[in-house]
């Protein structure tokens, strides 16, 4: 008799502890779950605030930039680019008058602008590739043909935060369009 | 066992576990407050950064401006030395005013010079140098050593005020805060 109230004492107690375990597991959820949702939806912080400014910052002060072709700005060389090669087919932009191009001396807008130790180049190499920022850049006519185009070695393939700014120009040929996409890929985070 | 001391032990082990629990809950929410409380700390420099660079974008010092117009994200490359100067005789004002900061310009692309036309002498070792020998000045360092530090940067144009129209060579202006 006693033998037995033992054993259901014992069953009890085993009852009782696994009662306690399950209101421990639940008690530990009901805090993750409070905490998941009373924690703050994830706002812009100042980084990603200059993060956004970025491309058009970029874009701003590279198109006002002096160039050595006849100190004339990149905007004007683009458009002088543009002005001057053929958007249709055959050609899809591969055509580009050279010799109504404004003359750099030794070479025209499309060389000073895209050539080596060009201008495009050298910004993109001394600013967002030093500072190891992943980026696409295009310049091409809009809803048509590409003029131009850079990134850096990963692009922004796998990227999980693109900032993007698009500016637009008028050419003799047409709209051109300026694009500039800076990334926060993956891997870099 | 008797009865009442298994009611003793059971009560024990409940106040037990209870205690757990609570040192358990207590732990989850302080590494919760302490990650926020990181966050925030972040947040807050990088906001700083931003200010610091606002203010040296914005300050008259280095403004550049043209028939009373200001032009946006622009310094001008002529006023930058006496800047450096003045911060350099005055420099509690300005520790005050940018804190615990290093701020540097560096000259990312600029036409070709020629002639007697020669770089803007704060990006030149010697007066007569024709290209920049120096790619990224310091304007002012209030740092800290040996603190951690964050690097903020913004694209800047320099104005050459030596010629009408000036020219603008593109710049990068580089904020490191102390964190």
């Amino acid at each position: 008799m006693a033998n037995r109230r033992g054993k259901h004492m014992k069953r009890k107690g085993q009852m009782e502890i696994f009662g306690l375990a399950i209101v421990f597991v639940l008690f530990i959820l009901a805090l993750l779950i409070f905490l998941k949702f009373s924690s703050d939806p994830d706002e812009d912080t100042a980084e990603d605030f200059m993060m956004k400014q970025l491309p058009t910052k970029m874009l701003q002060t590279m198109m006002k930039t002096t160039t050595s072709c006849k100190e004339q700005e990149v905007e004007v060389l683009i458009l002088d680019v543009a002005s001057n090669l053929d958007p249709t087919p055959p050609d899809y932009c591969n055509n580009i008058d050279v010799a109504t191009q404004i003359n750099c001396g030794t070479r025209n807008s499309y060389q000073e602008l895209f050539g080596t130790g060009n201008v495009i180049g050298q910004i993109f190499t001394n600013s967002l590739e030093f500072e190891r920022k992943d980026y696409e850049f295009e310049i091409k006519m809009k809803n048509g043909c590409e003029i131009f185009a850079r990134n850096s070695t990963n692009s922004c393939f796998r990227a999980n935060k693109i900032n993007a700014e698009t500016f637009y120009l008028t050419s003799d040929r047409g709209k051109v369009e300026i694009n500039l996409r800076i990334c926060e890929n993956v891997e870099s985070r | 066992m008797k009865k009442g001391q298994l009611h003793l032990v059971e009560s024990t082990v409940v106040i037990f576990v209870f205690f757990i629990m609570i040192m358990v809950a207590m732990s989850i929410y302080s590494n919760y407050q302490k990650d926020k409380l990181e966050r925030m700390k972040i947040d807050l420099n990088e906001q700083k950064a931003t200010q610091i660079a606002r203010k040296i974008l914005f300050t008259p010092e280095l403004e550049c401006s043209n028939n009373n117009a200001r032009t946006l994200d622009c310094v001008e490359i002529q006023k930058l030395q006496p800047f450096v100067d003045r911060v350099r005789q005055n420099p509690a004002y300005y520790r005050e005013e940018f804190q615990n900061s290093r701020v540097m310009i560096k000259w990312v692309y600029a036409p070709s010079f020629f002639g007697t036309f020669s770089a803007p002498e704060f990006f030149t070792q010697n007066p007569g140098d024709l290209l920049p020998t120096t790619t990224q000045k310091t304007i002012f360092d209030f740092k800290t050593g040996g603190e951690s530090y964050r690097t903020f940067t913004f694209p800047v144009s320099l104005w050459d005020k030596r010629v009408v129209p000036e020219w603008s060579y593109f710049g990068w202006l580089i904020v490191e805060v102390n964190i």
